[in-house]
């Protein structure tokens, strides 16, 4: 009887306690895949959409481990980082082809969430935020003085990534919208991972522990490891996003890496939603529109930005697609 | 310690030796011996604060004990972690009502399901895991729960998450199934449905049973247990233990009721 409602999560009841409409579960990806395709030709700055895909890549890649897990980690700049140098540091210092090197940045963003994770995963609540919080400062401190390698506190130059050859086709990697879609391309990939990897039997793991993780373990889960194996997951797409943060701005800033970019990510889940599977975008596109709006305006859009966070948080306890898919089922 | 004769091996699917629990200088169980016989149920009983919830956790792995063995099935598992138990078969339910609140009662007892088969597929749609969902509506049943499968378990009435808890324990397809009060805050009515389905069900496997209510304890149960402050005062049949002077002093004529 109840077979399918299992399946992918698509049961209207479980749907509604998880903050998805059922119509947007069964073609999320989709869904996400085809506004992104559009969404150039109707925004007015390119950049802008770019780093929105970037960020928004970012946070969804926290989001796995925060939202879907319920582990709070402040140190996801090093998981992003990581990837954003290491791919980086293949173009600049090895000569590396842009499709080798984004594989060397979700590997590495996957490798660096492993040592951090093998570390805190252990620890629960406050206490594994401060540990991913240390960790990732350890991070920050190992690439601010492998000056020769990473450049240092100027930052990773050198990311020259010209055309894009794809099969003997030449794109010219400058050209804003070509920029845009390849970039949105490796994005709506993520997407599609991300999806599956939900509606697969570690998706219902990942419930279960987040649910009630005594229950999981006298069930016969390995618990540590499942939350080991999220956290790698998590760094994956974090290492993506920063692989192809490197590739937009040719240059890796040291703030990448910075705690600032950590708090970034939990700001921008819960602007969107967190748990949720569009939330994380929706987060990272208000976070960076209103800065970028608002510092047109003025020097210190950090208080504006804020108070419409604190805002968010007051009124919006579910994030921006929270409140959307509440109003909507109503 | 007394009748807990030599029985052939084979029959026995539980052992403890000597196992001793400490939090701190608390020395909360002492060096406590017994055996569990295979296909009957075994009920723990004893005054509040008499070691049987530490036993009860060191029995299905939830805490190693401090020294002493702990055997299934004639193999040692002291210390082995919580989630091994599962696998093993031996499989425990909570006192404390816990399910998954925000699955529905099908999930929850399909993911129970799911931890013998596949963890860390990442790959594959959940319904190509075969034989789950069926296994998990023909369970649902078993505990009473058919038509609630497409309900989230945080909005089943008490007595319905306690049968759910049951359900997800059998997911498990445990051998031995240990339950910490099962009737805990349920009405008359309910606890007399879940122990007729206790007794139903320990006609497959062998159940041990932490439980405060004495005259229901004392009715299903084939051997029983008494600790008291940390040691195991006696052991037998219901009769045997009704009949003992020592345990109607410090535990039947204790209660009030």
């Amino acid at each position: 009887m109840a077979v399918d409602q299992t399946t992918d999560g698509i049961d209207w009841a479980a749907g509604r306690a998880r903050g998805f409409a059922p119509w947007s579960l069964r073609h999320r990806a989709s869904l996400a895949a085809l506004f992104l395709l559009v969404f150039p030709l109707v925004a007015p700055f390119k950049a802008l959409a770019v780093m929105i895909l970037v960020y928004g890549l970012y946070a969804l890649g926290f989001n796995i481990l925060y939202g879907y897990l319920g582990l709070l980690s402040f140190g996801h700049s090093a998981l992003f980082g990581a990837g954003a140098y290491l791919c980086g540091i293949a173009i600049a210092r090895f000569g590396a082809p842009w499709w080798g090197a984004i594989a060397i940045g979700v590997l590495a963003g996957m490798a660096t969430a492993a040592a951090m994770g093998a570390l805190a995963i252990r620890t629960r609540g406050i206490y594994f935020a401060m540990v991913t919080f240390a960790l990732s400062q350890c991070v920050y401190f190992l690439f601010y003085e492998a000056v020769d390698w990473t450049g240092g506190e100027s930052g990773l130059r050198g990311i020259d990534v010209k055309t894009i050859d794809l099969g003997g086709v030449k794109f010219d990697f400058l050209d804003p919208l070509v920029h845009y879609y390849v970039i949105a391309a490796f994005v709506i990939a993520a997407l599609f991972v991300l999806s599956r990897i939900l509606a697969s039997p570690f998706g219902a793991v990942i419930e279960g522990v987040r649910e009630n993780e005594a229950r999981a373990r006298a069930s016969g889960y390995d618990v540590a490891r499942v939350r080991l194996a999220t956290f790698v997951v998590s760094g994956g797409f974090c290492g993506l996003a920063g692989a192809l943060l490197a590739l937009h701005l040719s240059i890796v800033p040291i703030e990448t890496l910075h705690y600032d970019t950590s708090g970034l990510a939990v700001m921008m889940c819960l602007l969107g939603g967190t748990g949720t599977f569009f939330g994380p975008f929706i987060g990272a596109a208000i976070f960076l529109l209103l800065e970028n709006l608002v510092s047109l305006w003025t020097v210190h859009w950090q208080l504006i930005v804020g108070v419409a966070f604190v805002a968010c948080v007051l009124f919006f306890p579910r994030g921006v697609w929270g409140m959307i898919v509440r109003l909507s089922e109503k | 310690m007394s009748a807990g004769a030599e029985h052939d091996r084979d029959d026995v699917i539980l052992r403890t030796r000597q196992v001793t629990k400490k939090f701190g200088s608390l020395l909360a169980l002492n060096e406590v011996t017994a055996e569990f016989r295979k296909g009957v149920i075994t009920s723990i009983i004893g005054p509040n604060g008499a070691g049987k919830s530490t036993y009860f956790n060191l029995l299905c792995g939830a805490v190693a004990p401090s020294s002493g063995r702990i055997e299934f099935e004639g193999r040692d598992v002291t210390g082995f972690p919580q989630h091994r138990f599962a696998h093993l078969g031996i499989v425990k339910s909570f006192q404390i009502t816990t399910v998954f609140p925000q699955l529905t009662a099908h999930e929850n007892v399909r993911l129970a399901a799911q931890a013998l088969v596949s963890t860390f597929g990442m790959w594959r749609p959940r319904s190509s895991l075969k034989g789950l969902s069926e296994k998990a509506d023909h369970i649902l049943e078993r505990v009473g729960l058919a038509d609630r499968g497409a309900r989230l378990a945080g909005w089943l009435a008490h007595g319905e998450q306690r049968a759910l808890e049951l359900g997800i324990a059998l997911a498990s397809d445990p051998r031995l199934l240990l339950l910490d009060e099962p009737t805990a805050g349920m009405s008359p009515q309910e606890t007399r449905v879940i122990m007729d389905l206790i007794v139903s069900l320990a006609q497959e496997r062998t159940i041990i049973l932490v439980e405060h209510k004495m005259k229901l304890v004392l009715g299903i149960s084939d051997r029983l247990l008494v600790l008291h402050h940390g040691e195991l005062l006696a052991e037998g049949t219901p009769d045997e233990i009704r009949r003992n002077d020592t345990v109607k002093r410090v535990y039947l004529g204790q209660r009030s009721h």
